[in-house]
């Protein structure tokens, strides 16, 4: 039988990889009850573990924000953002969201656990959720066309009771009127690493100045405004982050959405938080629901 | 007993040791992938992440897989310190249970606050097809095979690179291929910078994250090649970059980009230099 784990560990969220969403994974609260599910969509280049990088270590190390983050499980969802289009990212997206909202699907958590037992004719499979889930709060985070993507799946949902309507919306530079990912240098530019250098050098040239509007994005806005106006649903407005040298993005947003700009960062950090930058980790904190017994 | 303990072990074999015990494509170099999934068993039982007495019934299921490498990699494609454990854990019985484990104490509280991540990082390089048939390329390509490669470099196509950067299940070996690799390979640079970047400001002491690239750092330090013809290779790389930029966006576009590109790779170098091979690679 196994030692007791460190203590440590017994406070800090459990990386859970996710076998039918590749590369997606997730950081599961180490507690029965959790109130919160808060999923990450990254942009185009991006990647799940990268795109919003030391968001995964400083929600169980800055103290700040810890006990916040305590009742929450946070979803890393991965998509092929440069190969399929965005409708197909939407579809996989709802997928996730379907094995998760607002009772988490055990199929996706369940690991064999052959391989650590002396006899395998043992084996069994088990759930590495500690306690049943219903997610009382659902926040979704996007950066760049990870906005769109979200807002896409909204509006999939809009007819229906769906728990994405009652969501929070936390924007990272989002994607919503339109952006250039031309090219081979274009797809580089919004690499986490080399975009940052690539993006500083290119937005001189015209090519990269020509964020265009398409009548795609042009639609999401108006639908949404709509179903805002109608419903009325939280689902339907943003909470937006602007980077103050973004050269990627067109920076505007819906009618009933709230912005603010951020000094000394670019499209590809403004979502990175940092020591010196928690700014991210405290918006996404304030949109979690406390423990009860915090309350 | 801790039921996510034993999850974490379980979850390893699955996303790593079990790919490792099937036939694996031409690009994949078995000797160190094998050696550095057992590295990170050594160094996550070492704090505590993994149960010792699981790793010792992994270790047993592992034999098949140890001899399907037919010679144990020598440095620099292992640390000598990983290749003196991997031998000390052949001679012993129960050897998780055998070997020292960390104290409960700061250093060990500092690494288990790392580990899950440093292996979510390294699974991820792990994982990606381009970036390993990169590293094929740089380790493992005849020399006849890579100046063949080269000449013709400068016709390289960057929408066949994009493509295989768009869907890394196409990518095989070739030019187009190996650029998308190398460009993925930068990220794990650059992830890995920020990641030891991101460790050293939680040491509470220099020595323990010392000691830290030099182990945890060390393991996967063989998938950039920064010593004889691999770096000379790695550096020429950047002139399969510069064909495809060029050829895409014109001399002028590369001319502006190549000095802070040439900046960036330089800081990425020199921090992979100095978080994961901080041991010497005697006999390289």
């Amino acid at each position: 039988m196994p030692a007791d784990d460190p203590d440590i560990l017994k406070t800090r969220h459990h990386y859970h990889y996710f076998v039918e969403f590749p590369g997606s994974f997730a950081l599961l609260a180490p507690f029965d009850s959790v109130d919160n599910a808060v999923i990450f969509v990254h942009g185009f280049g991006g990647d799940a573990c990268e795109t919003w990088a030391h968001f995964q270590l400083l929600i169980d190390d800055l103290v700040a924000v810890s006990p916040g983050y305590a009742n929450a499980d946070l979803f890393f969802f991965q998509y092929h953002s440069l190969a399929e289009r965005i409708v197909s990212s939407v579809n996989r997206l709802l997928q996730f969201f379907d094995a998760l909202i607002p009772e988490p699907n055990l199929e996706h958590f369940m690991v064999a656990f052959d391989p650590v037992l002396i006899d395998p004719e043992q084996s069994n499979v088990r759930s590495v959720l500690l306690g049943p889930r219903h997610y009382r709060r659902v926040v979704l985070v996007g950066h760049s066309e990870g906005a769109v993507v979200i807002r896409k799946a909204i509006l999939e949902r809009a007819e229906g009771a769906s728990s994405l309507l009652q969501s929070r919306l936390r924007l990272f530079a989002p994607a919503l009127f339109g952006y250039q990912p031309s090219g081979l240098l274009g797809t580089i530019a919004k690499f986490p690493g080399m975009g940052s250098v690539i993006d500083a050098i290119l937005w001189g040239f015209p090519a990269y100045q020509d964020l265009r509007d398409t009548k795609d994005l042009s639609d999401l806005q108006s639908q949404t405004e709509a179903l805002e106006g109608h419903l009325g649903s939280s689902g339907f407005r943003a909470h937006i982050l602007w980077a103050r040298k973004d050269h990627i993005v067109k920076q505007d947003k819906y009618k009933e959405d709230k912005d603010d700009f951020e000094e000394g960062h670019n499209h590809v950090s403004i979502c990175k938080p940092n020591k010196d930058y928690p700014k991210p980790l405290f918006l996404i904190a304030a949109d979690i629901i406390p423990k009860e017994d915090e309350v | 007993m801790s039921e996510l303990q034993s999850a974490r072990l379980a979850q390893f074999w699955h996303h790593r040791l079990r790919i490792l015990s099937e036939p694996l494509p031409a690009w994949r170099i078995r000797g160190p992938e094998v050696y550095e999934a057992i590295g990170w068993l050594i160094e996550g039982v070492f704090c505590g992440y993994f149960d010792a007495r699981e790793a010792d019934i992994v270790w047993i299921r592992l034999q098949p897989i140890l001899k399907l490498c037919v010679e144990p990699p020598k440095p620099p494609l292992i640390t000598e310190t990983l290749a003196d454990d991997i031998q000390k854990l052949q001679r012993s019985v129960d050897p998780f249970r055998q070997t020292s484990q960390m104290t409960a104490g700061p250093q060990r509280e500092y690494e288990l606050r790392l580990f899950a991540h440093a292996l979510l990082i390294a699974d991820r390089f792990f994982a990606d097809r381009p970036a390993n048939i990169c590293v094929y390329c740089l380790r493992s390509l005849p020399d006849t095979k890579w100046a063949r490669a080269k000449e013709s470099w400068p016709t390289v196509d960057p929408t066949a690179t994009n493509r295989r950067l768009a869907d890394p299940t196409i990518a095989s070996i070739d030019n187009p291929s190996l650029l998308a690799g190398y460009l993925r390979l930068l990220e794990h640079m650059q992830a890995s910078r920020g990641f030891f970047d991101y460790a050293k400001t939680r040491a509470s002491k220099a020595v323990d994250f010392e000691s830290y690239c030099r182990r945890v750092g060390g393991l996967n330090a063989w998938r950039i090649p920064l010593v004889d013809f691999g770096r000379s290779r790695f550096e020429q790389l950047s002139e399969l970059f510069e064909s495809a930029v060029t050829a895409e966006q014109g001399t002028k576009v590369w001319k502006s980009i190549a000095s802070p590109v040439k900046h960036h790779i330089t800081r990425l170098v020199e921090a992979w230099e100095e978080h994961h091979l901080t041991e010497s690679f005697v006999g390289a």
